[in-house]
């Protein structure tokens, strides 16, 4: 059982939930001004030492006593609560090299209790103030993840038993010196800090109680990482086992520069988070070393209190007394931060986190291919010795989409300690290997020890088990959360393995038990292996295996809830070894299936998974009556088929051998690239490869010259977006197949012969991204380097993955008008930040003007707006060319200059906007008897989640479809078009193949939540009623009247409230309606399988679902509401929508204003009944979602309100009970005055 | 300012009540009908330099694209600069 807290850390706990709490500064700084010389450090005890003592700062809590005491004081008296002990070299590694080992001891107890005497001193004279003295644990002059020797990467000079033992004797004489707090800190290698923390968890065993502990790591420069390579959230991820008290950063920074940093760690982290930085960044000429004031430091420090992210403030290299003075007057008026509550979910870390988010979690790859056991090839490699070659393994498996890599030595001739040792030594100097989660594979209980031991970010262990009863399996569990890794349970236990449904669900749900009461365990960290065992042996109770399992996935699910489902999926097929067709088809079916029954993660062969709706359907049908065990003769049904299926596809790949595969190399490569043929690319590439002197040579050649003509007939219209995605699809796996043959080689990596490094995003609130990913490919595909961070992505990642990539372009992507607020904020940030670098502005709603006149002012760089996907190579061209870049930024500015004094000049042409009293006056003027007097058959809410996705299909308006793809036209016109017609056609067969997957397959899933009210006009706004009665109002529901001055005399100024009554009983309608989360999950397949084109061709299939099941479903409440019955109209009718009734959306054109699907959703409880979220700028989220109002009236029509003046945003703003200036931002597009 | 057919004559086909069809575009639109005329002239000069002529019909639907076009953002050029640039970049399409 964890010891309770101690008192001192009750206290401290109460603390800072008050109030920031302030850490004092430096001590090395103060020592410095002393200029003490070698005799000061030796003093009468150590003249006759063999070695230099001085510089050994820590000695001098025993030969300087005085100095140190009145520097703790010093910093007691400006403000500090915490004072840390002078002890950040007092470990046996690091007086090791003063050959003071045997003192370490002492030296801590000397340090603590000098810090102990200062602040009770302090205290004595200062009653009512509490002061805490913490226990520095510094990160040693060793790193346990990085070898010291260039030649040998897999060498270290330091290992974690021996950092854990150093630390542990550190730690008994700190505490035996009466300090409060542990506090390690300046972590530059989360390796050491894990050591330490070991260390902290040994110690308090023997404790009654437990001291708080401070964490603090070093973020060693602006690439935002540790020393050791760690982000600050992956880094996080590592050590949250520890349950710190704080987290923070000190040191190698200055406050200014650590900001971006602290903002990040203080979104993730669920504790207080400190900052003690540095007084600026080092300046050998100043007195200090470094030049800030402390009015600088406590200025830069205040920046962070005003934005709510620290807890604890203080001051490290080149901070004084006076500085901390300065930090405690000034955010001594700021309130603490307050601890967020994360969800809980599964973190873990290489070097990059990889932190499942709370809604649709991908599906985790775990590469099987470094496992001795598992892999011919490895084993190999490591009986020969050669481990560096065994890393192109595990590299190849993080190219072919492996989120985390499994590695295994269990080999009766293998020293698995000394394998294991070795290779994760090595793979901690591979960036591009260890940035992914290490699960560590053993059956050998040292081995996975040996294996923890060398992992610096959040890994996993594969696996322990209930085999040796439930003592050993909670030790070894409890080890594991000290070491801070997740851990992977096999359904295993005394009995044996779990092999039945049964047996399976019992074992997993008595280690859950076990694991979260007994040993304290985070449900979240537990990860099940309910045995994927071989099917289609031939032996009748092996047959039920794979269904078994399946179903197990749902129940294990329910009876434990938080932990995670795995399993090694190889097993499954081993019957049919040799025939690979045949195992890949069952991997994938297999996958599919537990995929949708709730299986997390598989460890697999990431670079051989077919994809499931490419099976061929005559072997699919049969490979799945063997996992679902559908019959007694599938599995002799499969076996013969089996050969059938090698033969079959052996001619097939014969007969589409056409005259181009004749040709030269170059020239079929290029044929693959303009045609997007992907089949042969591996092997052509490989010929390739063969034939030139470097792989980077075949990327530089055959296929950039492949691509130019790609580019070439793009630009002169002879190709179209969808084959040139389909052509980046082809270079995507040319390149990650030749990837580890250019690392084996040392080859300059592709990346730094790109024409330029681009971030692209969409921004925060927003989660559309079709047009984004288009233009992504498009720029890949001009040997552009592109770092898509996705959806929803805050500035602060924006920038800081900018930073971290040194990009030359940033470009922000958004569909909806909220987003155009966030990228005015992106350029704000980026002028703050005094960056440079070119911004790109695109996406539905934004615009030339808008570009010109909203953010370009915000921003010195050159910022610009790219229409559509076709112009942005052109325009990245320019920024990037030394010689076009000043003259196009040039050109650019006068564009938005030329734009912005139009827009002056030409508000005239604009329209002059009428009172809003006049316009009122002016209503539609609907005559009461105009108003139906039919009823909708019931009121309240429905859902609808089953209606089959072909019943849709006949409400689909294409046209978009092909608009998303740049292709101008409407359908089916579109398809006889002179110039668009042939790709338009082509891009309609291809939809026709995904459709017909979609369909067979169900594989999104439609829900819609649906309601009717009674309803009234109430001036502007309309109310709903629970009831005929109207008695209840249950909603208010706000509009907003058309103000622009009309040509035509008499005209109507229209509002959407126009069309419900004001005096008798009226109706309403809302709904939400979406074509499901599976949407995004389906192309996150096809993203996985370097297939961008079919990705985007599922996510604007999504979108057309959404739309026809919103057309399917208003012809429900159509003839629901009873006027619908009567029409006559065809599919196409119904999609120009000649019907009665509209269903305008919030947002949009008759009613823009965003907020109001806050009430829509409320009203609906839209969330709960359909899974669509909100996100803080109110887009749907899924991305392919739609939602409205309902109005019956027969004039009901779509308008658009247009320009209002501020008379009528005044009188919302009061009918919302909004600020003017919150109405005036949600409203900005329609704003017909300057707020 | 007062427009008539005979000031265009590149566009074709204009309905009787060619008018009304202009004005109630205009009114759904953030522009005045002067912007909407002097985009039909806009149009005519370009239609004249390619030796085409278009419905009356298709001219008021390609404006009305163009009035559309920048709408959301709530920042809109002049409607002759729209209409201007969208014939530069894309032209009018015969059959779409």
């Amino acid at each position: 059982m964890t010891p309770p807290l101690s008192e001192k850390g009750q206290a401290l706990e109460k603390l800072l939930a008050q109030r920031i709490v302030f850490l004092d500064g430096a001590m090395g700084t103060m020592v410095q001004q002393h200029k003490l010389e070698e005799a000061d450090f030796r003093a009468e005890r150590f003249k006759n030492h063999p070695k230099d003592l001085k510089g050994n700062n820590d000695l001098l809590c025993l030969t300087q006593p005085d100095i140190i005491r009145e520097i703790h004081t010093q910093n007691l008296e400006a403000g500090a609560d915490i004072i840390e002990t002078n002890t950040f070299n007092a470990t046996s590694i690091s007086q090791a090299d003063y050959a003071l080992e045997n003192i370490v001891p002492e030296l801590n107890r000397a340090a603590a209790r000098l810090a102990r005497e200062a602040a009770d001193a302090f205290m004595a004279q200062h009653s009512g103030k509490t002061c805490f003295v913490a226990g520095a644990l510094g990160p040693t002059n060793r790193t346990a993840s990085l070898s010291p020797d260039v030649n040998n990467p897999a060498y270290r000079n330091v290992t974690f038993t021996e950092l854990a033992d150093a630390y542990f004797e550190q730690i008994e004489a700190l505490v035996a010196g009466g300090v409060d707090i542990l506090l390690p800190e300046t972590t530059f290698d989360t390796l050491n800090l894990k050591a330490a923390i070991f260390a902290i968890e040994r110690f308090f065993d023997q404790q009654p109680t437990r001291l708080p502990v401070m964490l603090s790591i070093t973020i060693t420069d602006a690439s935002g990482r540790t020393l050791s390579g760690q982000t600050v959230e992956a880094c996080w991820n590592a050590i949250r086992h520890a349950k710190p008290i704080s987290v923070g950063i000190n040191c190698a920074l200055g406050a200014a520069e650590m900001r971006p940093y602290i903002q990040d760690l203080s979104k993730h982290a669920d504790c207080a988070v400190s900052c003690y930085p540095n007084a600026g960044l080092p300046n050998p000429l100043s007195e200090t070393g470094y030049d800030e004031t402390p009015e600088d430091t406590a200025a830069h420090l205040e920046v962070m209190a005003q934005e709510g992210l620290l807890n604890l403030a203080g001051g490290c290299c080149g901070t004084t007394p006076d500085h901390i003075r300065a930090i405690v007057e000034t955010l001594s008026k700021y309130p603490a931060r307050k601890i967020p509550t994360l969800t809980p979910t599964l973190r873990l870390s290489g070097l990059e986190a990889l932190t499942l988010p709370e809604e649709a979690p991908p599906f985790l790859l775990i590469g099987e291919r470094t496992n001795v056991a598992g892999s011919p090839r490895f084993a190999k490699l490591i009986q020969a010795d050669d481990f560096e070659g065994a890393l192109a393994i595990a590299r190849q498996q993080i190219e072919n989409g492996a989120n985390i890599i499994d590695i295994n030595f269990d080999q009766a001739l293998l020293d698995g300690e000394a394998s294991m040792t070795r290779f994760l030594n090595l793979i901690a100097s591979e960036p591009d290997i260890t940035r992914v989660p290490i699960m560590i594979d053993s059956s050998k209980w040292t081995v996975i020890e040996a294996g923890l031991q060398c992992v610096q970010g959040k890994g996993i262990v594969n696996s322990i088990s209930l085999k040796e009863g439930e003592e050993a399996f909670l030790q070894q569990a409890e080890i594991i959360m000290r070491y801070g890794a997740a851990i992977i349970v096999m359904a295993f236990d005394e009995e044996g393995q779990a092999a039945s449904l049964e047996d399976k669900v019992r074992i997993c749900k008595r280690a859950y038990q076990l694991l979260t009461e007994k040993a304290g365990m985070d449900p979240q960290d537990i990860i099940f292996d309910p045995n994927i065992l071989t099917v289609a042996t031939g032996m009748e109770e092996h047959n039920a295996y794979a269904v078994d399992f399946i179903h197990a996935i749902t129940q294990i699910k329910k009876e434990c809830p938080g932990a995670r489902i795995s399993g090694g999926v190889s097993n499954l097929s081993f019957s049919f070894r040799g025939n690979n067709v045949v195992r890949e088809a069952m991997h994938a079916s297999f996958l599919y299936h537990a995929i949708k029954a709730g299986m997390d993660m598989a460890i697999v062969n990431a670079g051989m998974i077919t994809v499931y709706e490419e099976i061929d359907k005559a072997l699919l049908d049969k490979v799945e009556a063997v996992i679902f065990n559908q019959n007694e003769n599938a599995t002799d049904v499969l076996l013969e088929f089996a050969d059938t299926v090698k033969d079959q596809k052996g001619k097939t790949r014969a007969k589409e051998d056409k005259a181009w595969r004749e040709l030269p190399v170059e020239e079929r490569l290029s044929h693959a690239l303009v045609k997007g043929i992907v089949d042969f690319i591996e092997e052509d590439t490989e010929e390739a490869r063969q034939q030139y002197e470097k792989p980077l040579e075949v990327i530089e050649g055959p296929l950039m010259g492949g691509m130019g003509v790609v580019g070439e007939l793009f630009g002169a219209g002879k190709m179209f977006l969808p084959q040139v995605v389909k052509s980046a699809r082809v270079m995507k796996k040319a390149v990650a197949y030749l990837t580890p043959f250019m690392e084996k080689e040392k080859a300059d990596s592709p990346e730094k012969k790109a024409r330029g490094t681009i971030i692209l995003a969409t921004v925060k609130g927003d989660v559309h991204d079709i047009g984004k990913n288009i233009v992504g490919v498009v720029l890949g595909c001009n040997n552009y380097e592109v770092i898509d961070l996705g959806v929803m992505v805050s500035c602060d990642e924006i920038l800081k993955q900018a930073t971290e990539h040194k990009a030359d372009i940033i470009g922000l992507s958004g569909l909806i008008t909220p987003s155009l607020d966030e990228m005015i904020f992106n350029a704000q940030e980026m002028q703050r930040l005094e960056m440079n670098t070119p911004l790109l502005i695109g996406g539905a709603t934004t615009s030339k003007a808008h570009t010109a006149i909203k953010i370009a002012p915000e921003y010195k760089g050159t910022v610009c707006h790219v229409e559509d996907a076709s112009l942005v190579t052109g325009v990245c061209s320019k920024l990037l060319n030394p010689e076009e870049k000043g003259k196009f930024a040039q050109e650019t500015e006068t564009d938005h200059e030329r734009r912005r004094q139009e827009f002056e000049k030409g508000k005239d042409a604009q329209g002059k906007i009428i009172s809003f009293t006049q316009a009122k006056e002016q209503n539609s003027k609907l005559p009461e008897d105009s108003f139906p007097s039919n009823q909708p058959e019931f009121l309240g809410t429905r859902t609808l989640s089953n209606v089959a996705l072909e019943e849709v299909v006949p409400f689909i308006d294409w046209s978009p479809f092909f608009w998303a793809w740049d292709l101008r036209g409407v359908f089916p016109k579109i398809l006889e078009h002179p110039k668009h017609g042939p790709q338009a056609q082509e891009l309609y067969r291809d939809l026709q193949k995904i459709l017909e997957d979609v369909l067979k397959h169900q594989r999104f899933h439609l829900k819609a939540v649906f309601g009717f009210w009674p309803a009234k006009r109430n001036g502007e706004d309309v109310d709903l009623f629970e009831d005929l009665s109207c008695k209840n109002a249950l909603t208010r529901l706000h509009f907003l009247r058309q103000q622009k001055e009309k040509a035509k005399q008499d005209a109507s100024y229209f509002s959407l409230a126009d069309f419900v009554s004001e005096k008798s009983v009226d109706f309403m309608g809302a709904f939400a309606a979406t074509a499901g989360k599976e949407v995004t999950e389906f192309a996150q397949k096809s993203e996985a399988k370097h297939d961008d084109y079919s990705a985007i061709m599922i996510k604007a299939l999504g979108d057309r679902f959404a739309e026809g099941f919103t057309e399917y479903l208003h012809k429900q409440v159509r003839d629901l509401w009873g006027y619908g019955k009567d029409e006559n109209l065809s599919p196409e009718d119904v999609i120009k929508e000649k019907y009665r009734g509209i269903r305008p959306a919030p947002g949009y054109p008759a009613c823009p204003d965003h907020t109001e699907k806050g009430i829509l959703w409320d009203l609906l409880d839209a969330e709960k009944a359909t899974e669509i979220s909100l996100t803080e700028s109110f887009v749907m989220n899924p991305a392919s979602s739609v939602s409205g109002y309902y109005f019956a009236h027969p004039q009901s029509h779509y308008f658009a309100v247009g320009k209002i003046g501020k008379d009528q945003v005044e009188d919302y703003a009061g009918r919302k009970g909004m600020s003017l200036k919150e109405a005036e931002r949600w409203l900005a597009p329609n704003l017909g005055y300057t707020p | 300012m007062s427009l008539k057919p005979s000031d265009l004559d590149t566009i074709k086909d204009f309905p009787q009540n060619w008018e009304a069809l202009l004005m109630r575009e205009c009114d759904e639109s953030d522009y005045t009908l002067d912007a909407w005329h002097e985009s039909l002239k806009v149009m005519n000069i370009w239609l004249t330099e390619q030796g085409r002529t278009i419905s009356f019909e298709q001219a008021l639907s390609y404006l009305d694209c163009c009035a559309q076009s920048e709408r959301l953002s709530g920042y809109q050029s002049t409607l002759t600069t729209i209409v201007a640039e969208m014939l530069d970049k894309h032209g009018i399409q015969e059959n779409a």
